[in-house]
């Protein structure tokens, strides 16, 4: 008989530790991986896995777990990295090896998790990161000392300027054993553990660990869940907490208190700290950036200097996309034969498409900003400001990162919800995220305030698309207030946020992602943009008027798109909209950002025999049939607000379904929106009209 | 161009577009979540007790 060479399994490895403490930037080094990394809480909320070699070569599967404190879990990502790290989880296989990354500079907080991971029986590997950061805040680690004391590896490393990562493979690929050590729980204690882990039906080297955790669950709802209704642990679990308490502990406070006494026994002998710890710079600038005054100037400041950057650099690229855009319609009517295939391509296809792309160079600028905004550290601080105002309308400044990432786009913004522990606040948040004022929003804004102020000065037109925002954002204040107080009452939670130190951005990191949002829009732009510019020329061209000699506005009037949106113009019209503006509000339901396309394909087809010019002229041009022109500055003003309110995006929708689980909450946040952005258009357009505007 | 052509060419297009919504629809049905996010899909898994 030969024995039959097979390739060796691969290993899995488990990267965990506290949030911000470099762990994605780790994962990012040793997989290649192109993935976010960001320095505010919660960054990681999706499981992400990659392949790297070790140090001789063998081959490794390492999944970034989401950042968690420690292993009691308060919300649903930290669920998730319990749950892989105990092997409760069919779809994930228990790690092999866990990569616990401690920040330096926080060591003894950081420690904590690393206690309880050296509980669960899997070889650890300490990457002890940010020891520059450290240093410089005075605190000298003794790595030797600190290696002996846990009993395992303990690997230097500063992430991001790629020192460790050849002594962390090492580190990986060396035979490892289970950690000898761990924090040691009261006698009585222990003895309940022992009795407990008996009793439960879960992997054996899991056991301990599960049986720890049942002890600190208080109430009989949560123990039924954690057991899944098994009674017999139930009672077991009820009756060792009674004993414990019996004996003069408390159930869920004395294991904390013993990990926290055996991590300060190591710290004591193995990290100093300089007597006199200096005030760093991050602290200085914080003095100012959360400055109660000084802290708000700073990030209207930083908001405006945005704005205005979108507008003047973003000029010179829309300018030759503008002409790249003509140059095609041209192209097209030069060799495409007169038809209707010819309108399809020039007025359907190239209008539709060049109409949002045209925007790219804005888009970019705002992730530009955003990124450098991230990258720095000084999100965390604009929450940590807009704490005071979160915490007025009832939830606190981790509702406010979310609402932040919905800058960018709602969709990774109601992802990052998942952080906030309480699941009333986190619905809260989810419910108003899409008010905030994301990306696609942008071309509707940039063309409405092009109508509305053709010469206006770069800060005017900025000053215009900052008051959109801050509409945005108060209204979400406004329903979170609302929602707080009605459909989901709960207590306003205390704000625990970490403020990471200041670091220089990483401009290869904002470039890649600038990178990649600019393929992520194009390809929007390729495909569904596209197929919907294509579906809604149909709706706009057919059927086609019997009369040969209908004008090209009359024939719109008679087709579809035209039919459907004189059927909803009664509702418009006392927001001041015409029939066509009808056309683009049903036309981008889906996608906001489509409201361009769709008023570029109205106008074209109706001006197919004129001269190509500006949509924002023909728009500026367009008249009632009794001679008023349409666009009026409060018609303009009030499709902004509109479009600041609506939901108008069915990702999100798609996107609100899946995290709150069910088909309610997103009916539910496309009616109140809809509704708010009627009464929002309605209130600039009437109201405005009466203080004598038009 | 041939009117033929013509509309066979714009009847093509739009069959394409409607075609591209329809497979979306059909892809996204299939696609399971396994980002372990805890979404719906994620919540059948059994847990292991």
């Amino acid at each position: 008989m030969t024995a039959t060479p097979t390739a060796p399994a691969v290993r899995h490895i488990a990267i965990a530790g506290n949030p911000n403490c470099g762990k994605t930037t780790i994962f990012n080094a040793l997989t290649g991986l192109r993935q976010r990394t960001g320095n505010y809480p919660g960054v990681t909320v999706e499981k992400k896995v990659g392949r790297f070699h070790g140090a001789h070569g063998e081959a490794f599967d390492l999944l970034d777990l989401p950042g968690s404190y420690s292993l009691q879990v308060r919300s649903p990502d930290e669920a998730v990295a319990r749950d892989v790290l105990l092997g409760r989880r069919e779809d994930t296989p228990r790690p092999d090896v866990i990569i616990c990354v401690v920040d330096a500079s926080n060591i003894e907080r950081n420690l904590y998790l690393l206690a309880q991971l050296l509980e669960l029986a899997i070889p650890v590997v300490l990457a002890l990161n940010m020891v520059d950061v450290a240093e410089s805040a005075g605190i000298h680690i003794d790595v030797p000392g600190l290696e002996q004391k846990l009993g395992v590896p303990v690997v230097p490393m500063v992430a991001t300027k790629d020192k460790g990562f050849v002594e962390l493979k090492q580190a990986i690929s060396k035979p490892l054993a289970l950690p000898p050590h761990h924090a040691a729980m009261p006698e009585l204690i222990e003895q309940e553990i022992l009795d407990l882990s008996s009793k439960l039906h879960v992997r054996p080297d899991a056991a301990r660990s599960e049986a720890l955790l049942l002890l600190t669950i208080s109430d009989r709802e949560h123990l039924a869940e954690a057991t899944s209704g098994d009674e017999k642990v139930i009672e077991a679990t009820i009756a060792a907490r009674e004993r414990i308490r019996a004996a003069g502990f408390d159930p869920v406070a004395a294991p904390i208190e013993a990990r926290y006494a055996w991590i300060q026994g190591i710290c004591d002998t193995t990290v100093r700290q300089d007597d006199q710890p200096t005030l760093s710079f991050s602290d200085k600038l914080d003095g100012w950036l959360t400055h109660p005054v000084w802290g708000w100037a700073a990030f209207l400041g930083i908001m405006v200097l945005m704005f205005v950057c979108i507008f003047w650099v973003a000029q010179v690229p829309m300018d030759a996309i503008d002409d790249l855009t003509k140059a095609a319609a041209n192209f097209v009517k030069a060799k495409v034969p007169e038809g209707d295939f010819q309108s399809l391509l020039a007025d359907g296809v190239v209008s539709g498409v060049g109409g949002v792309v045209i925007f790219l160079p804005q888009i970019l600028i705002l992730f530009f900003f955003l990124g450098l905004l991230e990258d720095s550290g000084y999100m965390a601080r604009a929450a940590f400001i807009m704490d005071r105002v979160m915490s007025r309308v009832g939830l606190h400044g981790k509702s406010f990162i979310p609402l932040l990432g919905s800058f960018a786009c709602a969709i990774p913004g109601i992802m990052a919800t998942r952080t906030i522990e309480n699941r009333k606040d986190r619905l809260v948040t989810i419910l108003v995220a899409p008010l905030m004022s994301c990306s696609a929003r942008l071309p509707v804004y940039s063309l409405m305030i092009a109508v509305l102020m053709p010469v206006a000065s770069i800060w005017q037109k900025a000053g215009i698309m900052l008051s959109m925002y801050l509409v945005g954002l108060v209204a979400a204040f406004v329903m979170a207030w609302t929602f707080k107080r009605t459909l989901l009452k709960s207590e306003t939670p205390m704000l625990l946020l970490e403020l990471p130190p200041y670091r220089f951005p990483s401009f290869q990191t904002i470039l890649l992602r600038m990178w990649e949002r600019a393929l992520i829009f194009l390809r929007r732009a390729g495909t569904v943009i596209l197929a919907l510019s294509v579906l809604l020329w149909a709706l706009l061209t057919y059927p086609k008027p019997t009369d040969e000699k209908a004008t090209p506005a009359e024939a719109i009037a008679q087709s579809v798109g035209g039919r459907i949106g004189h059927a909803i113009e009664p509702i418009i019209r006392p927001l001041g909209y015409d029939w066509k503006i009808g056309i683009g509000l049903v036309g981008s339901f889906a996608a906001r950002e489509v409201f361009v396309g769709t008023m570029g394909i109205v106008y074209n087809i109706e001006d197919a025999d004129e001269k190509t010019e500006p949509l924002r002229d023909t728009m500026i041009a367009e008249k009632h049939p009794d001679g008023r022109p349409v666009f009026t500055p409060l018609v303009c003003l009030g499709l902004m607000v509109f479009y600041v309110l609506a939901m108008q995006c069915i990702s999100t929708v798609a996107i609100v379904r899946r995290e709150t689980n069910s088909w309610g909450w997103p009916l539910f946040q496309i009616a109140y929106m809809t509704v708010l952005a009627w009464l929002g258009a309605f209130v600039v357009y009437q109201g405005g009209r009466l203080l004598g505007f038009q | 161009m041939n009117a033929t052509l013509d509309q066979i060419l714009v009847i093509a297009t739009i069959a394409g577009a409607i075609l591209f919504f329809a497979l979306r629809v059909m892809q996204k049905r299939k696609k399971s979540c396994d980002a372990g996010c805890g979404c719906e899909v994620a919540k059948k898994v059994v847990v292991k007790r």
